[in-house]
């Protein structure tokens, strides 16, 4: 299969032998990006099943608890050579060359608070902390079809892989046995959410190995991808930023309507997308070439230049490296991912970019220019 | 004692870890700089590196009108008047640019902010910038200041008669029928039995004296540590030698 | 009759119509049109950045030199550097006014 997709100066050729893939289309009249569908699909799984009393006895209870923490608790030590899986083991080998994609992180939004820089400039920051992060499983990008839209028919150039990760523990006697299905081989703590990362192959991960904070460094630049505040049903001036009317000077019922809506008799209808009142917020968006400031490798938390990540306070972002050309990495970084191992030292608790002032430092004082 | 590191009441932004985060960047910064107790209403002396001064330090000193803020971000503002005019400036508390603050003189006043000294007679207001710091004996409780500060004519700034200030007196001033009517209609008496509009605007007692506990013992250790390297640098004195 | 009223804001030499600390504007007193620069304002300003109890201005002529001989009232330091930056444009000497200015805050 690989042979045929063998590209010559980014040419695809003999695409017409590529197999029709079976993958997920959305539709394009969704609205552009995607309306929220407060339903999910019926095929999703559900992730907990009803919660009943099945009248176990404590001993049964205590019995159950000690399984899972057997089970669980002991967690993969990195550079052993046995792995208790059951699919093949893969190892990172490559080093970080331009060009390669590695996976990112799934993150919660803990909260916003006030950073300083040299320079004596407040800074608004705000606070991700990657839960509980694992790899769940990886995708060899022979087998990956990523969702597109129907049109146009985007040529693949080159096929990339897909790691599915996990964030924030669910205790396992809670998990339907359909979502507990996905974690079975892996023998990964079922996850409460899951986010794919679109990889290059040489960046894959060993399903099970934990995720950490470290996995960035302070100074680069990362695209947070996360669901918006819901806002409800918005008027035109919140939703689309319309100016409104005067609230004086005889201006009669009409302070925050939208005005006129057509182009008069030219066209006679009013144009599909015209900016209308509607539900505003819920929707994923991508927020690119974001700084970041610092990591604290202790509790796991990174601290993002700005106040405007998507979503609320205590829900989910994920965030991966830039797309955006000029801000990608120039030095190496943490390839596949920041694995701890015996030889090297312990990363220090806090780590900062070079233009925060640190709390511990002393005052910032300016120096006169001679 | 120190209101600033309580967090925002607000359920929608609190997080245990950040705000455990938030306290240790606080109190990293007092290591570096003694922030004092201070009220509203207390003098206070700010000297912070100003960039675009000539000799880049600049000293401020005023009463303390009002604190705002929660955390990193509180902030308190200062009030006086020179040369006639009267001057009011914001500082925030973590902000590293800033050398010194001293309180020069502690004590409260009757309410919990002084933003109607802006309608009152200058000498309320004014503070010399040479005012020497006063301290009170150890262990002495916060002098409360009874002062009864008369307001200037109307206009003014804010409807000081609709908010419930003891620190003022209404002396000399008639207000309009008109203005008397919507005072009647806008007042909302019921507030001080509303019980939940306090639970939703304060931090229950039992997680206020965890974090002041907290907080007491590496302000306390903070000091210790402080005294200690005062002691080590005094027996470093180089000795001359016949 | 002229003498008595309190000088007017005209105009804002700002493409936002609101004057901030700096700004130049055009202003009617005792019957004339005169230029001044704002030197405070009573709008809440950034921290460390004070805020006074009246809008201050002074007055300068077309070439960016003071009226007046004195300031007697405080002026901010952010002056220092927003005069500077702005006597680049047109060659107007903006940095006069801070000569005379015997009080900074």
């Amino acid at each position: 299969m690989t042979s045929f997709l063998k590209t010559i100066n980014g040419l695809q050729l003999f695409n017409k032998f590529l197999k029709p893939s079976i993958s997920t289309i959305i539709s394009k009249r969704d609205g552009g990006v995607g309306t929220p569908k407060y339903r999910h699909p019926e095929w999703l799984p559900k992730v907990t099943h009803v919660k009943h009393d099945e009248h176990l006895t404590q001993d049964n209870k205590e019995f159950i608890e000690e399984i899972v923490q057997d089970n669980y608790d002991s967690p993969i030590e990195f550079g052993t050579q046995i792995s208790p899986l059951k699919i093949d083991p893969i190892e990172p080998i490559t080093k970080w060359r331009k060009g390669l994609r590695r996976t990112g992180l799934i993150a919660k939004k803990i909260g916003v608070y006030p950073l300083w820089l040299k320079d004596g400039k407040k800074v608004s920051s705000t606070l991700l902390q990657i839960v509980d992060n694992e790899v769940v499983k990886y995708m060899p990008p022979e087998k990956f079809h990523p969702v597109r839209s129907c049109k146009p028919p985007l040529q693949i150039k080159r096929r990339l892989g897909c790691l599915v990760v996990g964030a924030e523990n669910i205790d396992p006697q809670w998990v339907t046995k359909e979502y507990y299905g996905m974690f079975k081989d892996t023998g990964v703590i079922p996850k409460r959410v899951l986010r794919r990362f679109i990889i290059s192959p040489e960046a894959a991960l060993q399903p099970g190995t934990p995720l950490i904070a470290a996995h960035f460094k302070p100074g680069e630049i990362v695209d947070i991808r996360a669901k918006t505040i819901d806002r409800g049903f918005q008027g035109v001036m919140k939703r689309w930023g319309f100016k409104g009317m005067p609230a004086s000077h005889g201006v009669t019922k009409t302070h925050r309507r939208p005005g006129n809506i057509g182009s008069g008799g030219r066209k006679a209808r009013v144009m599909p997308g015209t900016k209308m009142p509607g539900h505003m917020g819920n929707k994923w968006r991508v927020h690119r070439g974001q700084q970041i400031l610092r990591i604290n490798t202790k509790y796991n938390i990174i601290w993002i230049k700005g106040q405007n990540i998507p979503g609320e306070i205590n829900s989910y972002c994920h965030i991966y490296d830039t797309i955006l050309p000029l801000r990608r990495h120039k030095t190496a970084p943490h390839f596949p991912t920041y694995l701890p191992s015996i030889t090297k030292e312990p990363l220090p608790e806090e780590l900062y970019a070079d233009e925060v002032h640190q709390f511990s430092d002393p005052t910032i004082e300016f120096k006169e220019e001679s | 004692m120190y209101p600033e590191f309580l967090p925002d009441p607000n359920p929608l932004y609190r997080n245990a870890l950040r705000e455990k985060l938030e306290r240790i960047d606080m109190l990293a910064r007092r290591t570096r700089i003694a922030i004092p107790e201070f009220y509203v209403g207390s003098i206070l002396a700010v000297t912070y590196s100003e960039p675009h001064a000539p000799g880049k330090v600049n000293k401020f000193v005023g009463i303390c009108i009002e604190r705002n803020g929660s955390g990193l971000r509180s902030s308190f503002l200062l009030r006086n008047i020179v040369d006639n005019q009267g001057i009011e400036v914001c500082y925030e508390l973590y902000d590293p640019a800033i050398q010194k603050i001293d309180c020069l003189r502690l004590e409260k006043r009757l309410d919990s902010h002084l933003r109607y000294l802006r309608d009152a007679p200058a000498k309320y207001s004014t503070f010399p910038f040479d005012l020497e710091p006063e301290f009170l004996p150890e262990g002495a409780s916060v002098p409360v200041n009874d002062i009864k500060v008369p307001l200037n004519g109307l206009p003014w700034l804010e409807k000081w008669e609709r908010q419930e200030l003891k620190g003022i007196i209404i002396k000399g001033v008639t207000f309009s029928k008109k203005r008397n009517a919507k005072t009647k209609i806008s007042a909302k008496p019921w507030e001080k039995y509303d019980l939940m509009k306090i639970y939703r605007e304060t931090i229950p007692e039992e997680e206020q004296n965890e974090i002041f506990n907290e907080v007491y013992t590496k302000l306390h250790e903070i000091e210790i540590t402080k005294r200690r390297l005062k002691h080590k640098r005094t027996f470093i004195r180089p000795q001359k030698t016949g | 009759m002229l003498e008595g009223k309190p000088p007017r804001c005209i105009h804002i030499y700002n493409k936002v119509g609101v004057g901030y600390i700096g700004d130049r504007i055009l202003v009617a007193i005792c019957g004339e049109k005169k230029k001044g620069i704002l030197v405070g304002l009573k709008q809440v300003q950034a921290p460390k950045v004070p805020k006074f109890d009246t809008n201050n201005l002074v007055l300068i002529d077309d070439n960016g030199t003071p009226l007046g001989t004195r300031i007697q009232v405080p002026i901010p330091h952010i002056l220092r550097t927003k005069m500077k930056e702005k006597t680049h444009s047109k060659g107007a000497d903006y940095t006069k006014l801070i000569a005379i200015a015997s009080r900074f805050i």
